[in-house]
């Protein structure tokens, strides 16, 4: 039975407790998947170690690794908050976290939002700067996980598809994507769009929509992007960092110049890379947004081949964590909640490192725990803090 | 109880990222792994770069050791074309703005287009640097430091000085810099150790243009390491260390140039206070040229030319007024006369049709003649046309050759003109074109400087291959009695250049040798100041002359600065101590006054400098030439003390030829207003001046237009 298998992982992860000796109930740390967390504090550790080499040690006078500390402990903060608290309670803020993650989006694209390289995604707050898109992402999870695991009460039991949901669910899970993704193209983020789909996709084909509605999702994706390609709405320079990918030695000093680059950092890195703080495309700037979305560049360059691989290992290691977890979960919506994180971390992982290897055009999409950036490490760490709070409530 | 999600889906999950992961780390297996080394080769080349730095230019020397061409360092900003090239047009665009404003605001005008400009020219793959602006102030240097431009840098480079400004401009020359990279391509072919590059300095005239590759030194060569903004971090290795040019040292003596230069100046201005002929074109006295060379070894002493110009004013690009100055004004300031001022030797030339006389046995030095003051050829006895006239119509009387050459006979050399040419068959067609090769004329000296022209020695063959060339053009095809006349005299079609005229002088001097002039005295090692290289005097003709036409010619000479046309010129000069023998020349050009002319050599007991004075527009040779060709013996000699060359930053009119010209012009003024004074209180003119009659015009149809535009535009 996979239920019985399934209670026996979990008695396994979760420690000492015996089955049966309820002796109160364990500690919040106790109920806690110790090996994702132990995961997700290496590789904020890898990353904080990876923005300094990047940004050229402690004495350059350049504050990213403090800033990105901060950002880190104050992620890890409210992670621990989430994961303390019982995920269900989300269900019933669904609403108010959808409507003012919206919200978030059309302010960013008023006077208020700020405009970065090309892209309007940045809202400021008193002395911190936003970006919404980023919390979306989570957002996005949990309103596609509370209305495909349908209500908590739904029995369905003896149906060749127990756990379709009703297609009015299906609809409503498109218009989420749907709204998502059209504010963030209106501030021509397209990376972003791209982790919404993939989540949305990730989600759909675990909860059970049937093939036809994914296939929807994949083609109205597809249509909605050829569409900004072509209507203007996206700029040239953003058009080109994605048709750069086909031929990037054609102009070597221009858009292909950023992965060109990327690839002799990587390249040159060899099997155990040219030691921290050492590697010359990073520590002489040629490799271009090298503590953010080419972080992956300089961890190649600089811990080679053994680092690169290592970093996966982590990445690995906390996906596969989190569909433990998700797995070991009888809770639709808990698991539901996992996969969608799953799905996010996986895509935004494969997506980052792809690009810098050119497996993958460019996107302005940052490498998990690891590339500089507040929204971004907040958003990863809170997500880990749901998936534990998945793990201790259940 | 919820319907847990199907373990298949999971598996689907895990699949997919499994699959992921194998293919990035595949992808990275291959990258650092598989191909290492060619991106590693990739990652050195991509932050090497090859750095050439000009090194400092050799000076020159005059023959004491004078700096003429000197060097100093400047704050200097460049540019970097590749730098640049890798931003947006905008962005440079912007950082153009930025750098103009921040030279702007410290008092180095630029434009930002300007900047554009050297930017443009830099174009073509190079790997150098060009400066935008030299002598930045250092409040520059701070600003740019504080706040650096992407491509911009700040760098010390040497640049080029002239501490004695235009004197002795035209033997110097002048430099510029490498246009683009165009330019640096074609000169690259001349010497690969000294690669030029746009914006490197290059002679452009003179002996910085002819001795470019000796003063130019090598430049330093190294491989450099740089980060992504360009900044240099290291040295990764020095090919070739910078080398300085060599120096050149000059047999001119720069204060006997300045006092040439002088000499001319002040006899130009002198000559236009004397009244011309009624009818006749006014004195203007412009332009001008006094050539001075070394009779023993053919080292040219002094070589002026006005008007002249100031080699500085390359520098740093010239203003308008300056370009307009030098390229719009008709008395082009760029010719150096010396060599390629072309001009007609009038008198001068008499010498050599004398010694084709006595040569060929046409007529006896000794032998009488009797000057009547004009000469009719016998061909057309009864053609006025075919009256030839001494000048002034003087009747000197029974003359021989001797009184002939002292006194300037015309008539006597006319007859020679006339009876080498009747008498072709035994005399040959070209008698006095024969002699005047031997002495050099119609062909070049060969001086060590650029643009040297050979001047026009006219044959009856010449004519017909003008003729022949463009009949359009030259329409005259045969040569006429006349011709020979007017040749006899230096005029004509005959052209010399006033460095031709000293050397054939100093041919006369010597007996018969004759050096090629050079202006390199000795090459020193640009770092050890070492000798190199010593120039040796070149013979380019050793000739066995007939000893009684010489015996003849140097009597003549002589006579002429004691009792002949420069007797008065010389009247003070102390020839028991330093006899000067010469010949004075005035020099008919259509419908312009008289081009005084005067060469001559001394001492003529043991020739040491033959000097050729040629003041155009300034009317008689005895007049204007004579007396500049004296003081030039008074300072050669050591009579007079040479005066000290100025340097540029003393106060001197002569830097500044324009200003020169206006004080000339009102110099000339006053005069008149004088003159017209005197004469509305009775007395007459205060200048005495013989008036003779205008130049009666030679048989011949007028010369060609392209010969008279040579004349007068030489």
């Amino acid at each position: 039975m996979i239920h019985s298998s399934l209670t026996e992982q979990a008695a396994k992860l979760h420690g000492p407790a015996p089955m049966g000796t309820q002796v109160g109930k364990p500690s919040l740390f106790a109920r806690m998947d110790k090996l994702l967390l132990l995961g997700a504090v290496l590789l904020v550790c890898f990353g904080l170690v990876a923005i300094l080499s990047a940004t050229g040690g402690l004495n350059s006078g350049q504050n990213f690794f403090s800033r990105q500390v901060v950002f880190a402990v104050a992620g890890g903060f409210a992670a621990l908050v989430v994961a303390s608290l019982p995920y269900q309670m989300l269900r019933n803020l669904v609403t108010p976290i959808v409507v003012g993650t919206g919200l978030a989006l059309v302010l960013v694209l008023s006077p208020l939002g700020t405009t970065q390289r090309g892209t309007r995604g940045w809202l400021d707050i008193g002395p911190v700067r936003v970006q919404p898109a980023e919390f979306a992402k989570l957002a996005l999870v949990i309103g596609l996980a509370h209305i495909l695991a349908g209500s908590s009460s739904r029995r369905i039991r003896g149906k060749a598809t127990p756990d379709e949901p009703e297609p009015a669910r299906i609809t409503a899970a498109l218009g989420l994507i749907g709204m998502l993704a059209v504010l963030v193209l209106a501030g021509r983020e397209t990376g972003s769009v791209f982790v919404y789909c993939f989540v949305g996709l990730g989600v759909f084909a675990m909860a059970g929509v049937p093939k036809r509605f994914v296939i929807l999702l994949i083609i109205s994706g597809i249509t909605v992007f050829t569409l900004a390609f072509t209507s203007g709405l996206l700029e040239d320079e953003q058009k080109e960092r994605i048709t750069s990918f086909l031929d990037a030695d054609a102009d070597p000093r221009g858009i292909g110049y950023n992965q060109r680059q990327s690839l002799t950092a990587i390249g040159s890195g060899g099997l155990t890379g040219q030691g921290l703080f050492e590697g010359p495309q990073t520590q002489y700037g040629y490799l271009p947004e090298q503590q953010t979305d080419f972080i992956f560049a300089t961890i190649g360059e600089e811990l080679g081949f053994v680092g690169a691989v290592g970093l996966l290992a982590l990445h690995g290691l906390v996906l596969w964590r989190i569909l433990v977890v998700a797995q070991a979960t009888e809770d639709r919506f808990g698991a539901l909640l996992c996969v969608g994180i799953f799905t996010m971390l996986l895509f935004q992982i494969v997506q980052n490192a792809g690009m810098t290897v050119r497996l993958l055009p460019i996107t302005g999409i940052p490498l998990p725990f690891i590339s500089y950036g507040g929204s971004a490490l907040v958003t990863s760490l809170v997500a880990i803090g749901l998936v534990q709070s998945v793990a201790a409530h259940r | 109880m919820i319907e847990p999600i199907s373990e298949r889906r999971y598996n689907n999950l895990q699949v997919l990222a499994i699959v992921c992961f194998a293919v990035l780390i595949g992808k990275l297996w291959f990258l650092q792994v598989l191909s290492t080394p060619t991106f590693e080769e990739a990652a050195v080349g991509n932050r090497t770069r090859e750095i050439f730095t000009e090194a400092p230019r050799g000076r020159i020397l005059d023959a004491q050791g004078r700096v003429l061409a000197g060097r100093r360092e400047s704050l200097t900003v460049e540019l970097d074309w590749t730098a640049l090239s890798a931003l947006e047009a905008e962005e440079r665009t912007d950082i153009f703005l930025s750098i103009a404003s921040e030279l702007n605001a410290s008092g180095v005008k630029t434009r930002s287009v300007d900047i554009q400009k050297v930017y443009d020219r830099a174009r073509g793959g190079s790997v150098q640097t060009v400066s935008v602006a030299d002598d930045v102030p250092r409040q520059v240097w701070v600003a740019l430091q504080e706040r650096p431009y992407v491509g911009f840098s700040l760098t010390r480079q040497w640049l080029r000085t002239y501490p004695y400004g235009n004197i002795g401009a035209h033997i110097l020359g002048y430099v510029g810099t490498v246009r683009d990279a165009e330019q640096a391509q074609t000169l690259n072919g001349i010497n690969d150790a000294k690669r030029y590059f746009p914006g490197d300095e290059l002679g452009l005239a003179g002996v910085e243009k002819l001795f470019d590759q000796t003063l130019r030194g090598t430049p330093e060569h190294r491989l450099v390491e740089i980060a992504a903004d360009n900044r240099v971090l290291s040295t990764v290795e020095v090919v070739q260390e910078a080398v300085p040019g060599d120096d050149i040292v000059l047999s001119i003596d720069i204060n006997l140039q300045y006092a040439a230069e002088l000499t001319l100046v002040q006899e130009l201005a002198q000559s236009r206070l004397r009244t011309a002929c009624e009818d006749c074109p006014a004195h203007q006295g412009r332009a001008g040229s006094i050539v001075a060379v070394d009779v023993t070894d053919g080292s040219v002493v002094a070589m002026a030319s006005f008007p002249s110009y100031d080699p500085a004013d390359f520098l740093g690009g010239l203003s308008q007024s300056q370009a307009d100055y030098l390229f719009k004004n008709e008395d082009r300031p760029f010719l150096n006369r010396g060599l390629s001022g072309r001009y007609p030797a009038g008198s001068t030339f008499k010498p050599f049709t004398a010694y084709a006389s006595v040569n060929l046995d046409a007529r006896e030095p000794d032998e009488i003649w009797l000057d009547e003051g004009k000469y009719k050829l016998a061909e057309c006895e009864e053609d006025e046309r075919c009256t030839f006239r001494n000048a002034g119509s003087i009747e000197l009387g029974e003359v021989d050759m001797r009184d002939a050459l002292s006194k300037s006979s015309d008539t006597y050399f006319y007859s020679l003109g006339e009876m080498f040419w009747t008498e072709r068959d035994e005399f040959g067609e070209t008698a006095i074109q024969d002699a005047a090769a031997l002495f050099g004329f119609g062909q070049q000296t060969g001086v060590d400087l650029p643009n040297e022209d050979q001047g026009v020695l006219p044959t009856p063959a010449r004519r017909i291959d003008l003729y022949e060339s463009d009949p359009d053009k030259f329409p005259r095809r045969t040569w006429f009695t006349g011709d020979n006349v007017n040749l006899s005299i230096g005029q004509g079609d005959l052209l010399v250049t006033p460095l031709q005229l000293a050397n054939s002088y100093a041919m006369i001097s010597t007996n018969g040798v004759r050096y090629q002039p050079q202006v390199l005295s000795q090459i020193l090692d640009g770092e050890t100041s070492e000798v190199i290289r010593t120039s040796q005097p070149k013979i380019a003709a050793q000739e066995s002359l007939n000893s009684q036409a010489m015996r003849a010619i140097m009597d003549g000479l002589n006579g002429a600065t004691s009792l002949g046309t420069a007797a008065e010129a010389f009247a003070e000069f102390p020839a028991w101590v330093y006899p000067v023998a010469g010949k004075t020349g005035t020099a008919q050009v259509a419908g312009k006054a008289d081009y005084s002319l005067f060469a001559g050599f001394g001492p003529a007991s043991k020739p040491k400098y033959s000097v050729a004075t040629i003041l155009e527009e300034a009317g008689f040779g005895s007049d204007a030439a004579a007396p500049a060709t004296r003081r030039m013996f008074e300072y050669l000699s050591g009579l007079v003390e040479v005066p000290a060359a100025p340097l540029a930053t003393e106060a001197l009119p002569l830097s500044v030829d324009v200003e020169v010209l206006a004080i000339l012009d009102e110099l000339a003024r006053l005069a008149e207003e004088e003159a017209a004074e005197a004469e509305a209180n009775g007395e007459p003119p205060p200048v005495s001046v013989p008036l003779p009659e205008p130049p009666v015009a030679p048989v011949p149809e007028p010369e060609p237009a392209a010969e008279v535009e040579a004349t007068q535009e030489p």
